[in-house]
């Protein structure tokens, strides 16, 4: 499943499916049964298979708490029938909505709109819209093994690994009871496979089957309380599985070709097109060189950028004629310095790390990776030519409210090409251009070597020269300068400010 | 800076170096002409902080003029034609600036050969006459005897009064500035190499000289695409005990911006600080905030905004650690433009500042300067800017809270009238 942050219930959901479908044996002896003893009285002690068989239609409501349960952190209804259709709507954490149609797996998110699912992903999400999958556990999981007599708190239970699937995915019964105990499995996205399961806590009969009403479940390290009512009907019922209008539209344009692919899959290829999160969470420290041109005017700067974990960052801009603007943060205090405007300290600001706004000539691994955390929205909104590059263009909304940003992303290579942002800067905010090209292999990452930027009449390049990555950097680079020291132990900081840098003095 | 006015006085004053200009075009010369033509055209329409232009028709006069630029028969007429449709805007900061200037004065090494001498006379136009405005101490001037007030008659035989007739042809303050630095050019040149100057004494006696030039004070700086400039920074204590700081242009602010703020130590226990930017043209517009703040201890303050086609930026005062809190009283005069008018209009609006002199040249659009393809310079502006009480600088200047304009008589006399109304205001208690 995909979206993982913004609707962590979502993936959980489908999983939950196998809670509503499961009969096994018992069998307690030492030895190791056989898959099909274990799975064969499960569906047994929870209704037999005639009852199973004779469910069409079932609907869900879900609600999940913290395991204090002051906090509900999922609620949505599930529906499905055993024509491989489904339908989840979820209300909380927020609005979304996700199945499969007629074999079509689909998602709608007010975070980045509606998008088909393809691939792993599909398959994932076609396997999960079964219903009773462990009644038709032959079926599915013909290679099933027992691999084991655990202890899940304090019951003795068989480890079974489900086979054949895509991601390990084991599950505990009872020895003594032969109920489901525990789950666990992966959730498949576009961003990385999750670590998801449940333990079920209590159940209750439902139109003649056993039902888990209660269990624990995690999603990563995050776990929560559920709590579930089951309606079955003994009639499918299609119609009310069908996709959302918005969905049949998205889905009709991508059978014509005219589709846009959703802005998650296009943010993800970038990632993955430009080194992979892999590559980008090892990324350490960086020290960038490079020369900054004012073009037309005749002026050349002379940049280099330092940054490493832990929110430490200096940057040096030498331009002839304005001498020199520094600009750093030892990880907890962030502070600037020029000869034309002198050293300043600057504020922290709630809820964010470090207010460090220099001409951004590094690339922020924290911010490819966990970029869905910082935003609100995305949409793709257009397939468009720039500087005769095919690209798509994608609209970007802030989770701090400020206003939106473009990015065009070219079609070919997946990189991002072009990026339109407001810079906040001590003298206001500046709508800026940026242009990524000449992108070269640095460790694996595709670096963009050259930044074009154009500001409100002033045009800048950059072209990196030296760029180093995970090297050991002096720590003495990231020390804060006395002055600037001197300033930040003052109770009061003089020329403390609200964040923003100075941004880049124009001639 | 230049403006349009600017450079049209240079083109006039500058009739020696006319006969490239007269030549005939070449097809390489018409073609970089057109290019040019179009980058000036292009730029007006996407850059010019008025979307609408004024309410120009900016395409029709696209198509009448551009062909006048195509068969224009030599680069005076060029110039002209781009002028003149830069003209229409009705807007300072938009000019062209011949590529000749360029060759004369831009390149600080061929400056230095060619000249980098002075004789030591600081000229000034007062009631249309070039008189001596001061003279540097211990230079080839102050040792001949030229005193401040006497009239500056002829330059190596030339009379001066011709140039000043230009006044009558473009009556603005810009051209009283670039007047006064081209009798002041015709005043330097190579080091060693004699000048012969004619001045007319306060008794109406006139008196040759033939002046050396010497290595004149000050350093030549180059910014980007503006010519070179000879940067002066000068300070020091007055009688009174008021400190007296004045710098020529807003430029090189790794020298200036230290020497500033040494001044500012030594003048901690002064009652006053005097801050001469008479004939200042500015230069490079944040070096305004970064003065300011040594004057403006109070966090959040700002000089003015400067309006862009998307964005407002707020000149915005950066306090420094160490701020003078005595009295500031900043002198300007018709050459003050630019960033002088925005630092001086920000600091009266502020009441930080009392301001003294005569009213600024009205010229505070910050602008930028390109070189076009056919090697002519091209200034235009930005944005439009407003002071921090929302006055509009453009056209109207700063008016000085004291209005002192210096007579000849009075530097015959050796009184400088406006360092001396700042004096006295600077004496009376706080």
């Amino acid at each position: 499943m995909s979206l993982k942050p913004l609707k962590p219930g979502l993936g959980l959901l489908s999983k939950l499916l196998l809670l509503t479908a499961a009969v096994s044996y018992a069998h307690a002896a030492d030895k190791l049964p056989g898959a099909g003893q274990v799975l064969d009285r499960y569906i047994k002690v929870t209704g037999g298979a005639a009852a199973w068989h004779a469910k069409k239609y079932q609907q869900q409501d879900l609600e999940g708490r913290t395991l204090d349960g002051a906090r509900v952190v999922l609620r949505a209804t599930l529906r499905m029938n055993r024509s491989g259709d489904v339908l989840s709507r979820v209300q909380v954490p927020q609005e979304a909505s996700e199945g499969v149609y007629r074999g079509t797996a689909w998602a709608l998110t007010r975070f980045s709109g509606e998008r088909i699912k393809r691939s792993d992903e599909k398959n994932e999400a076609i396997r999960e819209a079964r219903m009773l999958e462990d009644g038709d556990w032959r079926t599915y999981y013909p290679k099933s093994q027992v691999t084991g007599i655990e202890d899940v708190g304090v019951q003795r239970c068989y480890r079974v690994e489900m086979l054949p699937s895509a991601v390990p995915r084991i599950e505990w019964f009872d020895v003594n009871t032969g109920l489901l105990v525990r789950q666990s499995t992966y959730e498949i996205s576009t961003e990385g496979d999750t670590h998801v399961g449940f333990t079920v806590e209590a159940w209750t009969e439902t139109g003649g089957v056993m039902q888990p009403s209660q269990a624990v479940a995690w999603r990563g390290d995050f776990q929560y309380r559920l709590t579930t009512n089951t309606l079955y009907k003994n009639q499918a019922d299609a119609n009310t599985l069908r996709y959302p209008e918005e969905v049949a539209q998205y889905v009709a344009a991508d059978r014509k070709h005219t589709a846009l692919p959703n802005a998650e899959e296009i943010i993800e290829r970038h990632i993955y097109e430009s080194g992979g999160p892999e590559l980008w969470t090892m990324l350490r420290t960086q020290r960038v060189t490079g020369t900054l041109q004012y073009v037309g005017r005749g002026i050349e700067a002379r940049m280099e950028t330092y940054t490493a974990a832990g929110g430490r960052f200096y940057q040096s801009i030498d331009t002839p004629g304005l001498g020199r603007q520094e600009e750093g943060s030892d990880g907890q205090v962030a502070w600037d310095r020029s000869t034309i405007t002198g050293p300043r300290v600057k504020r922290r600001t709630a809820g964010t790390a470090m207010t460090v706004t220099a001409l951004n000539i590094t690339l922020d691994a924290a911010q490819m990776i966990e970029w869905r955390g910082l935003l609100s929205e995305v949409r793709t909104e257009a397939d468009e030519s720039v500087d005769g590059r095919d690209c798509y263009r994608v609209r970007l909304t802030a989770r701090d409210g400020s206003v939106a940003a473009l990015r065009w992303y070219e079609k070919g290579s997946g990189l991002l090409y072009r990026s339109q942002h407001s810079l906040k800067t001590d003298m206001g905010a500046v709508p800026v251009v940026m242009t990524y090209e000449a992108y070269r292999d640095v460790e694996g990452i595709r670096w963009p070597s050259q930044i074009r930027m154009a500001a409100e009449g002033q045009d800048l390049l950059f072209r990196a020269g030296d760029v180093r990555l995970n090297e050991e950097i002096d720590q003495h680079v990231f020390e804060l300068p006395e002055e600037i020291r001197q300033l930040a132990e003052r109770k009061a900081p003089a020329g403390e400010r609200e964040g923003g840098g100075a941004g880049n003095p124009a001639p | 800076m230049f403006a349009k006015r600017t450079v049209a006085v240079v083109v006039l004053l500058a009739a020696g170096l006319g006969g490239a200009a007269r030549a005939q075009m070449t097809v390489k010369q018409q073609a970089a002409n057109l290019e040019s033509f179009d980058v000036v055209w292009k730029t007006v329409r996407d850059r010019h902080p008025d979307p609408n232009l004024n309410g120009l028709n900016w395409l029709g006069i696209y198509d009448a003029l551009r062909p006048e630029i195509e068969f224009a028969p030599n680069m005076l007429v060029v110039r002209r034609i781009m002028e003149e449709m830069l003209r229409k805007l009705g807007t300072s900061h938009y000019a062209i600036i011949p590529g000749y200037v360029y060759n004369q004065i831009d390149d600080s090494g061929a400056a230095k050969a060619q000249g980098g001498g002075s004789t030591g006379i600081v000229p000034v136009i007062i009631n249309n006459r070039a008189v001596v405005g001061s003279v540097e101490p211990d230079s080839p001037a102050a040792r001949a005897g030229i005193k401040p007030g006497m009239v500056l008659d002829g330059i190596d035989g030339a009379k001066v009064a011709p140039m000043l007739e230009l006044y009558d042809v473009i009556k603005d303050a810009e051209s009283q500035r670039i007047v006064e630095r081209s009798v002041a050019r015709k005043l330097d040149g190579p080091v060693d190499r004699d000048v012969g100057v004619d001045v007319v004494d306060a008794q109406g006696e006139s008196k040759h000289v033939d002046l050396a030039r010497a290595d004149a004070e000050g350093t030549m700086v180059t910014f980007g695409n503006l010519p070179a400039v000879r940067l002066k920074f000068e300070s020091r204590k007055l009688p009174s005990g008021a400190g007296y700081i004045k710098f020529n242009e807003f430029l090189d602010p790794a020298s200036i911006m230290p020497k500033f703020e040494a001044a500012l130590k030594q003048f901690a226990a002064a009652p006053g600080v005097m801050l001469d930017l008479r004939g200042n043209p500015g230069g490079i517009g944040i070096m305004a905030m970064g003065i300011a703040g040594f004057f403006v201890e109070e966090q959040g303050k700002k000089l003015g905004e400067m309006k862009m086609r998307d964005a407002t930026l707020k000149f915005v005062i950066f306090p420094r650690p160490e701020t003078y809190t005595g009295k500031l009283a900043i002198l300007i005069d018709e050459g003050s433009a630019s960033t002088t008018e925005i630092l001086a209009g920000g600091m009266q609006d502020l009441g930080r500042a009392r301001i003294f002199g005569t009213r600024s040249a009205g010229a505070a659009l910050p602008s930028d300067i390109v070189r076009l393809p056919n090697g002519d310079g091209f200034q235009y502006a930005q944005a439009s800017y407003t002071s921090d009480k929302g006055k509009v600088l453009e056209g109207a200047g700063v008016t000085p809270d004291v209005v002192v304009r210096q007579t000849q008589e009075a530097l015959l006399a050796g009184h400088d009238l406006v360092i001396e109304a700042a004096e006295a205001w600077i004496g009376t208690a706080k």
